[in-house]
């Protein structure tokens, strides 16, 4: 047990990078976790916790070293609902049963059906998520006097250009030098804009243990259970997600289940501390590896530090302009943006766009990122049965004299070809005897079986002899199962139509 | 369980840890592998804390990790080829061609774990390369393996006699019944030792140790010694000059380890013999 969860390396492969990643990776996570809170509702204090919480236990329990997990974007957007309608202690129960429901997934191992994603769906849910990021910080934006603007403007600048100084600009972390910059501007200047003072209670003290205060019956178990679920599912894709893009990056694999498992863990203990369910975040796992974070420390360390800077600087978070912010989120939704694959749109199938568009399209609209994914994987699915489907033709021959003829099949007979399968075959045609060859067909389904009795219940009709050869095993276990061609009071019902 | 395998990383020990191996594969008939990993960091040296991303932050990030490790991973390959065909020419100026060589990426734990099914014993150079202490992974991988290790500390000289420390576990009473029956040295005499201040029960385990030897066709000898434990193990193979020192590895938990430190770490550090660890 121990061996398996406690491996030196991972831990302190990395130490003086993973120290100072964890820094650089703090500093980013204290604005996404207070506008994540806001985007959920909550006061700042509850994302903070949450991150606190997700980033320490993650480190310990996750399977991703070098991953960064607290309070997310994707996950906020799906309990402003369960907030508005229900308040804080409904969210916290939520967020202990998503726990729960990440370690079943993590044991039941189900972190193996991210193979049903495909490239498409991942890259349209980061897509999405970018988008959803960009459009929750509009709020702050609308409504405001031309010093919001001027003042996120500005801070983008710096985020973007403060790195090109030479020999500080690597060595500070932009985000961090605007944050303090606009705060300044804002005070000196007396400037009337908000600021996070005005979104709600800071953290005073550490969290503390406390069961969520909520009735223990079917009812709550009936409202959280749907949130729950759904939150349950965001987290792991976007966890699973964000894990094959660090694998990628540091060319180290990764433990799924273990990380489904960790997830878990995670938003359990960010439910009992008075924090929100939280999961992977792309942006800043991106952040972390850049910094030169590679071992579960930095994780452990950006929890760790976060909570110490809130804590003992919270006087001076209040008077952060929000301009600051919202300047630190765009980049942060900029920065996930897949731009790569959204570049090589034009030189991919139709398809593969489409599906991408229609994740994206379905996620911004519902603001739920698992409807996203389940729209883009049915479509996904769908096209793969067309484009399979053309997988299926038919050689016919006669004998020399004209009275047998033979089809010989070839390919993928299955609901989406079970039409085209049937219409192959002439039943106008007079011959004696008929020879279907499945030997280089297959076939999948039900709609497949049944194309195959009415072809052979007309063609004897017409007065036929026909012989099915050559099915091979798996096919001939489907015939079996469900053919009925060879079992004459089955006949009436399929020739119904007739 | 039918293959020697000789770990080259490059070091001065290279071609002992070679000679080892053939000696093993010889006495026992069993082909050995000549394998060297690529073990990359994939830690980068470069210091960017701007902490900021933009469009097309990933992919940029990937490309110049990859191109960092490019040349690195080059370099590595390169080097462990030169070994390896090093090692191979030596193998054929002693007549030897019953083996096969192999490079692969990944840590040596890794690759290990994934051929131990075919493996009869590992040997080790136990001096990392440009490195005077214990490597830091050869812990990891004592700790993890099952299969025997041979450590490799100094040149090559034939085997002939073996110390075995014998504490009385289960452990070690395993590690007996498993040697005999399948000895990776055959025909040396094996010299028991028991560490203890009370002398009976020493001889009681070491009575018992040898009977575990009955009807096996090999030399036993066994010895009850006191002091201290480390001490007194390296005194007498140095007085009987003895070629070997066999001993269960990490008995106890990690976290025992930790804070009392590990005999066989310290016997590592200690012994002037190549060491045989089961685990």
């Amino acid at each position: 047990m121990i061996k398996k969860y406690f491996k030196k390396d991972e831990w302190f492969g990395n130490i003086r990078g993973d120290a100072i990643a964890g820094i650089v990776v703090a500093l980013a996570l204290i604005p996404e976790a207070i506008a994540f809170s806001i985007i959920a509702g909550v006061d700042p204090k509850v994302g903070l916790y949450a991150s606190f919480c997700i980033a320490v236990v993650i480190s310990f329990f996750g399977g991703r070293p070098g991953m960064i997990s607290a309070a997310t974007g994707a996950m906020a957007l799906l309990m402003v609902t369960l907030v508005r309608d229900y308040g804080l202690e409904y969210l916290l129960a939520t967020t202990l049963l998503t726990g729960v429901l990440q370690v079943i997934a993590g044991y039941l191992k189900l972190g193996r059906f991210m193979s049903f994603v495909p490239r498409a769906v991942v890259v349209g849910f980061v897509n999405a998520l970018a988008i959803l990021i960009f459009m929750a910080q509009l709020p702050e934006l609308t409504n405001v006097t031309w010093h919001v603007y001027a003042l996120t403007l500005a801070g983008l600048g710096i985020i973007y250009l403060f790195p090109y100084i030479p020999k500080i600009g690597t060595m500070l972390p932009s985000p961090l030098v605007t944050i303090v910059v606009l705060t300044l501007v804002v005070f000196f200047m007396g400037l009337d804009v908000r600021t996070i003072g005005d979104m709600g209670q800071l953290p005073d003290t550490l969290p503390i243990f406390l069961f969520p205060n909520i009735p223990l019956n079917l009812e709550t178990l009936m409202i959280i259970f749907p949130y729950a679920l759904s939150l349950a599912v965001v987290g792991l894709l976007e966890s699973l997600m964000t894990s094959t893009i660090v694998d990628d990056l540091t060319d180290t694999p990764s433990d799924t289940n273990r990380e489904c498992k960790g997830q878990g863990v995670a938003n359990i203990a960010s439910g009992l501390m008075g924090g929100m369910a939280g999961c992977a975040m792309i942006g800043q796992s991106i952040i972390n590896v850049k910094s030169g974070g590679r071992g579960r420390l930095s994780t452990f360390l950006a929890g760790v530090y976060l909570l110490l800077m809130v804590v003992f600087l919270a006087d001076i978070l209040t008077i952060v302009p929000m301009a600051a912010l919202v300047a630190v989120m765009i980049m942060v939704s900029i920065g996930t943006f897949d731009w790569g694959t959204f570049k090589k749109l034009k030189t991919l199938p139709l398809s593969t766009s489409f599906v991408m568009l229609a994740t994206v399209i379905v996620t911004v609209a519902t603001h739920n990122l698992a409807a996203g994914v389940l729209s883009g994987v049915l479509l996904a699915s769908l096209f793969f049965a067309n484009k399979i489907s053309h997988f299926m033709y038919c050689d016919t021959s006669y004998s020399e004299d004209n009275t047998i003829k033979s089809y010989k099949f070839v390919g993928q007979v299955f609901f989406n070809s079970a039409d085209k399968f049937y219409k192959i075959f002439d039943f106008k045609e007079v011959v004696d005897k008929v020879i279907i060859d499945l030997t280089k067909a297959h076939f999948w389904d039900i709609s497949a079986v049944y194309a195959l009795d009415k072809a052979v219940i007309k063609l004897r009709r017409e007065g036929a002899e026909v012989v099915v050869v050559g099915q091979n095993d798996a096919s001939a276990t489907i015939i079996d199962r469900f053919g009925v061609h060879d079992k004459p009071q089955e006949i009436k019902k399929v020739m119904g139509g007739h | 369980m039918s293959k020697v395998l000789v770990c080259l990383d490059g070091s001065r020990l290279s071609k002992a840890v070679c000679d080892y191996g053939i000696f093993i594969s010889k006495n026992l008939n069993l082909p050995l592998v000549l394998l060297n990993v690529v073990e990359h960091s994939h830690i980068s040296k470069r210091v960017n804390l701007s902490g900021n991303i933009g469009l097309g932050s990933k992919d940029d990030l990937l490309v110049e990790l990859v191109n960092e490790e490019i040349q690195e991973s080059k370099r590595l390959i390169a080097k462990g080829k030169a070994v390896l065909k090093e090692m191979e020419l030596y193998m054929k100026s002693q007549n030897i061609t019953n083996f096969t060589t192999m490079q692969k990426h990944g840590t040596l734990y890794e690759t290990l774990d994934e051929l131990s099914k075919d493996l009869k014993i590992a040997i080790i150079g136990l001096k990392g390369e440009n490195d005077s202490t214990i490597g830091s992974h050869t812990e990891e991988l004592i700790r993890t393996l099952s299969i025997p290790i041979l450590l490799v500390n100094k040149e090559f000289t034939p085997i002939k006699s073996m110390l075995m420390a014998y504490d009385g576990s289960e452990y070690a009473k395993k590690a007996i019944i498993v040697g005999k029956q399948n000895p990776i040295f055959p025909n040396i005499t094996r010299h028991i030792i028991n560490v203890n201040r009370d002398t009976t029960a020493s001889n009681r385990l070491l009575d018992e140790a040898k009977s575990l030897f009955a009807n096996a066709a090999i030399e036993v000898k066994t010895k009850s010694l006191s002091g201290e434990v480390l001490q007194a193990l390296c005194t007498y193979q140095e007085e009987n000059d003895l070629d070997m020192i066999a001993m269960g590895a990490y008995s106890h938990n990690r976290f025992r380890s930790a804070i009392f430190g590990s005999f066989t770490t310290k016997m590592m550090l200690k012994s002037k013999k190549p060491l045989l660890l089961f685990r």
